[in-house]
């Protein structure tokens, strides 16, 4: 689980005007790692960096210990990808697409067996042009791992996918990861799924890392003194809250949601806010830890700006 | 990928089909024929590239009946060595005629001589005039059958519509 | 010798690949059946208009067996030039549809990325693109040959031969290299069908035009299209045109296409995708 597997230094890429990347630096161990950031912020073009799909204008990056630029073959021998809305020959059936694709291994999985993997064999018959939205991002994941890749790479694997197709693939990931014991590396800007499946983070914003490590390490540093309140009113709670003491960085999350930064603990922050509450007849349904992704991104997204 | 191929064999056979059928209506066509004044039993003759069958028009203006043939290319070259009709097989003959109208069949497309004898004791004036006949069977026939062959498999390895395309 | 196989197994497994994934059906049968038509048309045309030969008959200084050499003697030379007409006839469709093909193969996988998921497999660029050329040479090229051949086999006799066979088959193969690795630069230089189909088709109307010119001279006609030049020459167009000269030209035209091939895989290998 210590093994790095991707390292990057000091990439920088500019496409024109744009700062796509600006001195990248991140070292990704083994396991299921996410890159997370808004749309725009960088996360595809680190990706093609590492593919060799792309020159940095300045810095390094390797996978699996090869240079990305000089060993781009020899490292997509060993890895998969799956890029965001891929294009699949539409007139070939899943089937046929994978026995095609697995002449340009060495060594390959057999492309029924992997339809089994991903659950696609009752459907290995059909075109590819007849296959739903979920079927054709499985069929992008089972072609990511016709090589018996080391690492998969997969670029917002559940865009354009609806819950139930989302939830799919995040458990084929995680059954995958389990089973095969293969490395992810998943990027997407959709974080609650993020923390379901990733042992390892990385923030990016602007083209830059601002945050990465462990999930839980980065849950213990940026969500253990953060907490949110489920209330009636959020808006006059909010200005309640900004009176007392040891509340800090409050913010509305929601109609009905609050969330601050508070060092004490729960009996004490619960007592002050349900008085404070109960004094101008507003309801407090609940007061808890602050443990979403998404709460702790802003979080590092605030203290990167400041 | 059986069914792949077969669906690429149907589109194939369907494009040189049509391809086929273009040719055999649009093929390219120039005047054929011969006209003038010949000696008494001379021959006379012109070869040319035919496709498919003839549309033949003759006409003697003066004097007395002549003697048509339709020669393939070996019987056309045995002609010119020997200069006799005796021991050739024309492939259509028609003797002692003044006037003729009529479609001659061409067995197999290729190059013909059509030759004119006087069979008068005098000179003859006359003229053919040949032109080919539309569609060229050899061609858009077995064109038709391609392209028909070509749609029935298509339809034959179509893939079934999928459920969720009907959604 | 392993090392060998190994590399002609990988041009043909990524050959199947790429006829695959960009000679979507219909797009390769049509290709087939519109150079069929072409080739057809203009084999049938020159037969028609050169063959209204008269026979020489009852002809008192005649010779018979040499009358017969003469008549297989001018059946060869109209062989050789329905075979030239329609290489040539062709090749004025090619200058349309191979811009027009590389721009929706090469040039659209780089706006759809389809280019992106390919170079995610173990595929070399130099590779990619050397098998990207060669199917496309060979798709094309074999109809061209083979077609008036097996018209001409079909419809005159036994004895007419097509001359210069092995030059008009080394103009082919050039001339359909040279549209290609030329479409091949245009499409990894603008990374845009729109702009590789516009100005492939400009370019090689204008390179036809200029050739059909009367003045042009032989080596930039080589240059821009050795089919037409070497079914001038074939036909008889340069008769003081020596054995050597015609080879220097051949060679030129083929270290031209050489050139662009390898500056288009160097801008290929650094292109970005």
């Amino acid at each position: 689980m210590t093994d790095i597997i991707v390292s990057v230094s000091g990439i920088k890429k500019r496409f024109g005007k744009m700062q796509a990347l600006d001195g990248v630096e991140i070292s990704i161990p083994s396991g299921v790692s996410g890159i997370i950031g808004p749309n725009g912020a960088g996360k595809t073009t680190l990706l093609r960096v590492l593919l060799g799909l792309i020159r940095a204008d300045e810095g390094r990056a390797s996978v699996l210990g090869l240079d990305s630029e000089m060993q781009s073959l020899e490292i997509r021998r060993r890895i998969g990808v799956l890029h965001e809305r891929p294009i699949y020959p539409r007139f070939l059936t899943p089937l046929e697409y994978l026995k095609m694709i697995s002449d340009l291994y060495w060594e390959h999985r057999e492309p029924i067996e992997l339809l089994k993997l991903v659950d696609l064999d009752k459907a290995c018959d059909r075109k590819i042009k007849d296959l739903s939205a979920g079927m054709h991002q499985r069929l992008g994941i089972a072609q990511s791992l016709v090589g018996y890749p080391e690492i998969v790479f997969l670029d917002e694997p559940t865009s354009n996918l609806d819950v139930t197709g989302r939830n799919a693939v995040l458990q084929l990931i995680m059954d995958l990861y389990n089973n095969t014991g293969t490395s992810f590396v998943i990027s997407s800007h959709i974080l609650s799924e993020l923390e379901r499946i990733c042992h390892n983070l990385v923030f990016i914003d602007g083209g830059k890392v601002i945050e990465s490590g462990r999930l839980v390490e980065i849950f213990k540093k940026y969500a253990s003194d953060r907490w949110r309140v489920l209330t009636s009113d959020s808006e006059v709670l909010y200005r309640l809250i900004t009176s007392l003491s040891g509340f800090e960085n409050i913010g509305i999350t929601g109609v009905n949601t609050i969330s601050f930064s508070n060092k004490g603990d729960i009996n004490t922050i619960r007592h002050e806010i349900e008085s404070i509450a109960k004094e101008h007849e507003i309801d407090v349904y609940d007061v808890s830890r602050s443990t979403s992704l998404e709460e702790v991104f802003k979080e590092v997204s605030r203290n990167e700006s400041e | 990928m059986t069914r792949y191929r077969f669906n690429r064999l149907s589109w194939l056979l369907i494009c040189f089909g049509i391809a086929g059928v273009l040719i055999g209506i649009t093929i390219p066509s120039f005047g054929m024929g011969d006209a003038g004044q010949f000696d008494p039993d001379e021959l006379r003759g012109r070869i040319y590239f035919v496709v498919g069958d003839v549309n033949v028009d003759i006409t003697v203006n003066e004097g007395g009946p002549i003697s048509f043939y339709v020669l393939d290319w070996n019987n056309s070259m045995e002609l010119v060595r020997t200069q006799s009709l005796k021991t050739i097989d024309s492939i259509f003959v028609l003797e002692n005629i003044t006037h003729f109208e009529g479609i001659i069949t061409i067995p197999v497309s290729g190059l013909y001589s059509f030759i004119s004898q006087n069979m008068d004791n005098e000179s003859v004036a006359f003229r053919v005039d040949m032109s080919r006949v539309l569609p060229q069977r050899h061609i858009f026939y077995p064109s038709v059958l391609v392209t028909t062959i070509g749609m029935i498999l298509f339809q034959a390895v179509r893939t079934p519509r999928s459920p969720l395309k009907e959604l | 010798m392993k090392a060998n196989k190994n590399l002609i197994e990988g041009i043909v497994k990524l050959g199947r690949i790429e006829l695959a994934l960009s000679y979507r059906i219909p797009l390769i049968e049509s290709m087939a059946a519109i150079v069929a038509y072409t080739s057809c048309i203009s084999v049938f045309m020159v037969i028609f208009q050169t063959i209204g030969l008269n026979l020489v008959l009852s002809d008192t200084l005649y010779n018979g067996p040499e009358n017969v050499g003469a008549y297989q003697q001018i059946i060869s030379e109209r062989a050789t030039m329905s075979y030239a007409l329609a290489q040539t006839s062709c090749w004025t469709f090619f200058t349309i549809l191979v811009p027009l093909f590389f721009a929706f193969t090469l040039a659209r996988a780089f706006e759809d990325g389809t280019l992106r998921t390919l170079m995610s497999y173990p595929i070399s660029r130099t590779m990619l693109l050397t098998v990207k050329t060669l199917v496309f040479i060979i798709v094309i090229s074999i109809p061209v040959i083979l077609i008036p051949l097996l018209l001409i086999a079909t419809y005159l006799p036994s004895e007419a031969i097509v001359n210069y066979l092995g030059l008009f088959i080394i103009s082919t193969l050039l001339s359909v290299a040279q549209l290609s690795v030329t479409s091949i630069l245009l499409s990894v230089l603008s990374k845009d069908a729109a702009t590789t189909a516009v100005v492939g088709v400009l370019l090689w109307v204008g390179l036809s035009y200029l050739s059909s010119l009367p003045t042009i001279p032989i080596h930039f006609l080589m240059l821009c299209s050795p089919i037409k030049m070497l079914s001038n020459y074939a036909v008889g167009l340069y008769p003081e045109m020596i054995n050597w000269e015609l080879l220097f030209l051949l060679l030129g035209s083929l270290a031209f296409v050489a050139a662009l091939f390898i500056i288009g895989i160097r801008v290929f290998r650094r292109v970005e995708i």
